[in-house]
């Protein structure tokens, strides 16, 4: 199996490689915006209970999670193309496990999210975001990116092995905006007010983004924190496994 | 029937919502056959192969493809099949050695194995040259002959072909023909083939089976079917407005058969000794003849008296 | 041939039927202003704290300029989209061999941008207004805030139309997405410059595009004001013929070809 797995994920990192536009792309939206942002709300920081005074240190972490979320809609999108021109169905058709299919296929997007959040951390750095929390700090926040790239993949996939079609590909990035954005992506829960608190309170990705933040926020890694996060994390990748799962499964049917 | 037969299959069904596409087929091909598997679009034959190559679960009724079920031992056929699909599925990105090393992988042969096989395959299908390009560089043949290739890097026993040759131009089908032909003798392999084409079916397989609506219509060998039509296929044009004429004219030589517009077919009762009657009768009553030709039974007249039509696309069309 | 108006009446009913069949096209541009709006305003309506940032009655009141800016650069660059997909389609050349005005497949087609703008300059504006919005500038406020939008929607499309022709590639067109973007996101039209400071302070205070969000905001929160009005309209006329022109050129080239 592991062979197979190494097969198909190996093919996704040729396919990234050989498709540079894709991955310039991927890298592009997320530095793009933490630059804007750290522009255009860098006023925003004075309000306080940020945990940081630096608006760089707030969103570096926040942009890592979005590039890496992208990063794995882009399996997404792959396999909505393997599907059209009836290469998955190669896939199927061969004796490799479908849990095999699944992981090789979401291992691709990984190293992309891998390397694009990576090159937004080093925008980041340069432009003045400090980390705080030394080696357990990046460990947490990475350990963000690569969960939170395996829940958009799920995502992605999940909706793809159902409706087998490329017209479904709109819903991935709007399923993954909603989710980030909808939580303290951009303001801590006590500067946000009306829908979007009582929504960010209850949204897990806030837990996550509390996990990824802790590299870059004045009181360093907690206990606490990293916890909240883990379980969140755990909950949002493991429901969305389960969705990609049963979506390859039904794809036979 | 035998289990043993490669690909052996029972009452199969398939049904979208209240549409069966494929409606209690039963059919079974021998070993080292080549199977033809004939019809127009949406008669049911990718649903078909779909469910023999476990893409797709039957709605009821059961098939064994090399000896095992294709629904409770789905991987075991797996490891017993290559397919290669209609629109030869496969990704324009990646080089033709890079595919055929996944297809390898894939199947569990062994790296040296499968540098050894590929060199083979590659060599065998004309691609050595081309084997370190993009696919997306290949022309349609290219692709339709690495196809192939990879269908066979893990040797099955059993190979599906699905439409091989749609789109092809003529010396690329006729290349890919020659290919299956040198595989199925050279060793072996049992090979079901999907087409459109009769020609492509008369001049390949063994035995056909002939699927309309889901439901397999006639079935044996295509020399055999050709014989139970018995008489040949007199054609007439004699323009648009003269064809009820013509066949109110001719109804006592034979039973009409499907054609072109503008034209009248029939099974000529009695074959070339009645085809001056045919003329005389057209010519007493007063109908003009622009083209006359006699054929002996062909598919397609095993196609048309099976369906009470002609198969479209059908290589008849074109010489017409 | 001579261009009369009821050929370009034909070419902008066909962009403006094009546009309402197609639903994918300008659901995102109306749906994600409003989301981002409603997103932006829960954000950050405690920011109307900070010193320096205008006195207004809510976040709401504060976007309204960004959200019909917003929506009308997104939604009006399907009239270059459009034009690429009829090149692309030969559609195109089927109207260059009928005796149609070669200008009327420009105007028209912009004709039907500018109107698309405008309504929905308009729609935004009444969505808003339900959760807080102001039009203070009254009446004229509100025909001078359709009015810079017709033209904003005009230049863009234009803009779009010029590329679409010079290239014939749908993916050329929007591959001038992002620039969009990054001229919305560096304008004032999300926050208010002063307060961010900074390069973001001097990169907007010099991008026309704040020109017409201060222009219009001022009408929405504050009141009538003919200098901060005709500034607005100036800059999206002067942006609106320069691309025009950009486009005769491209069309030209285009049939010459």
């Amino acid at each position: 199996m592991m062979l197979s797995i190494v097969g198909i994920a190996g093919r996704g990192v040729i396919r990234t490689i050989r498709m540079p536009s894709v991955l310039i792309q991927s890298v592009f939206f997320p530095t793009f915006f933490f630059v804007i942002y750290i522009g255009l709300y860098a006023g925003v920081i004075t309000l306080g209970g940020f945990g940081t005074s630096s608006i760089e240190n707030w969103y570096v972490p926040f942009m890592m999670l979005q590039g890496a979320s992208f990063a794995g809609i882009g399996v997404g999108f792959s396999t909505s193309l393997d599907i059209s021109n009836g290469f998955f169905d190669r896939l199927m058709m061969s004796p490799v496990s479908r849990i095999a299919i699944l992981v090789g296929s979401i291992f691709g997007g990984l190293l992309r999210a891998l390397f694009v959040s990576t090159v937004v951390l080093a925008v980041g750095l340069i432009f003045g975001a400090r980390p705080t929390s030394g080696i357990m700090g990046f460990f947490w926040l990475y350990t963000a990116v690569v969960g939170m790239c395996l829940a958009s993949s799920c995502w992605a996939l999940g909706l793809v092995y159902r409706f087998k079609d490329q017209r479904i590909a709109p819903l991935f990035p709007i399923g993954v905006f909603m989710a980030l954005f909808t939580s303290t992506a951009q303001v801590p829960l006590n500067v946000s007010t009306g829908w979007l608190q009582t929504i960010a309170q209850r949204n897990p990705v806030t837990e996550v983004l509390g996990l990824a933040r802790q590299s870059f926020m004045d009181v360093g890694v907690t206990s606490a924190e990293t916890i909240d996060g883990l379980i969140a994390l755990l909950l949002i990748v493991l429901s969305l496994g389960a969705f990609a799962w049963s979506g390859l499964r039904r794809y036979l049917g | 029937m035998s289990k043993e037969s490669p690909i052996f299959v029972e009452n199969l069904c398939r049904k979208f919502g209240s549409l069966s596409a494929v409606d209690n087929i039963n059919l079974e091909v021998a070993a080292g056959q080549i199977f033809g598997f004939l019809g127009p679009n949406g008669a049911g034959k990718s649903t078909t192969v779909r469910m023999l190559t476990t893409l797709m679960t039957p709605t009821s009724g059961r098939a064994r493809v090399a000896g095992y079920d294709v629904v409770s031992e789905a991987d075991m056929v797996r490891r017993s099949i290559g397919v290669a699909l209609q629109d030869a599925a496969i990704d324009p990105i990646m080089t033709g050695r890079e595919l055929l090393k996944l297809q390898a992988v894939l199947h569990g042969v062994s790296r040296k194995r499968s540098k050894v096989k590929s060199e083979e395959l590659l060599e065998r299908v004309g691609l050595k040259g081309a084997s370190d390009k993009r696919v997306a560089q290949y022309s349609g043949g290219m692709r339709r002959r690495l196809d192939l290739a990879m269908s066979l890097i893990h040797e099955p026993t059993v190979l599906f072909l699905d439409e091989p040759t749609t789109g092809l131009d003529p010396t690329s089908r006729s290349a890919l023909w020659d290919e299956v032909r040198r595989l199925n003798k050279e060793f072996g392999t049992t090979v079901l083939l999907t087409t459109q084409y009769l020609e492509e079916a008369d001049q390949l397989a063994d035995r056909i089976a002939i699927i309309d609506g889901g439901s397999i219509v006639r079935e044996g060998r295509p020399a055999t079917l050709k014989e139970a039509i018995g008489d040949p296929t007199i054609r007439i044009e004699v323009g648009e407005k003269n064809v009820e004429a013509a066949a109110l004219a001719l109804t006592a030589l034979g039973p009409r058969r499907p054609s072109l517009q503008g034209r009248i077919a029939l099974g000529l009762r009695g074959g070339g000794e009645n085809m001056a009657a045919a003329v005389r009768a057209l010519d007493d009553a007063g109908i003009q003849i622009f083209h006359i030709e006699l054929d002996p039974p062909s598919l397609e007249d095993v196609f048309a008296e099976a369906t009470g039509r002609r198969l479209e696309g059908s290589e008849k069309d074109g010489h017409e | 041939m001579v261009m009369s108006s009821a050929q370009i009446k034909a070419v902008a009913a066909r962009s403006v039927r094009g546009v309402i069949r197609q639903p994918q096209a300008w659901v995102p541009s109306l749906a994600f202003p409003l989301f981002f709006t409603a997103l932006s305003s829960a954000a950050f309506e405690k920011t109307r704290a900070i010193p320096g940032f205008p006195e207004v009655s809510s976040f709401v009141a504060f976007l309204l300029a960004a959200t019909i800016l917003q929506g009308v650069m997104f939604g009006s660059t399907s009239a270059g989209t459009d034009v690429a997909i009829d090149i692309e389609s030969g559609f195109f050349d089927r109207f260059l061999a009928s005796p149609i005005s070669r200008l009327s497949l420009v105007f028209g087609r912009l004709a039907g941008t500018v109107l698309l703008a405008a309504m929905q300059a308009l729609l935004f504006t009444v969505i808003l207004m339900c959760f807080g919005a102001t039009m203070r500038g009254g009446i004229s406020g509100l025909a001078v805030t359709l009015l810079v939008a017709g033209f904003l929607g005009g230049a863009v499309g234009a803009f779009a139309v010029t590329v679409g022709l010079h290239t014939g590639s749908v993916e050329a067109v929007n591959g001038f997405f992002p620039i969009f973007f990054a001229l919305v996101f560096l304008s004032s039209a999300f926050f208010p410059p002063q307060i961010s400071g900074g390069w973001f302070e001097v990169v907007a205070s010099i991008n026309p595009l704040s020109t017409m969000v201060d222009g219009m905001r001022h009408l929405h929160i504050v009141g009538w004001d003919f200098a901060k009005a005709a500034s607005a309209v100036v800059v999206s006329a002067v942006l609106f013929f320069v691309f025009v022109g950009t486009s005769l050129v491209a069309l030209s080239a285009r049939i010459k070809k």
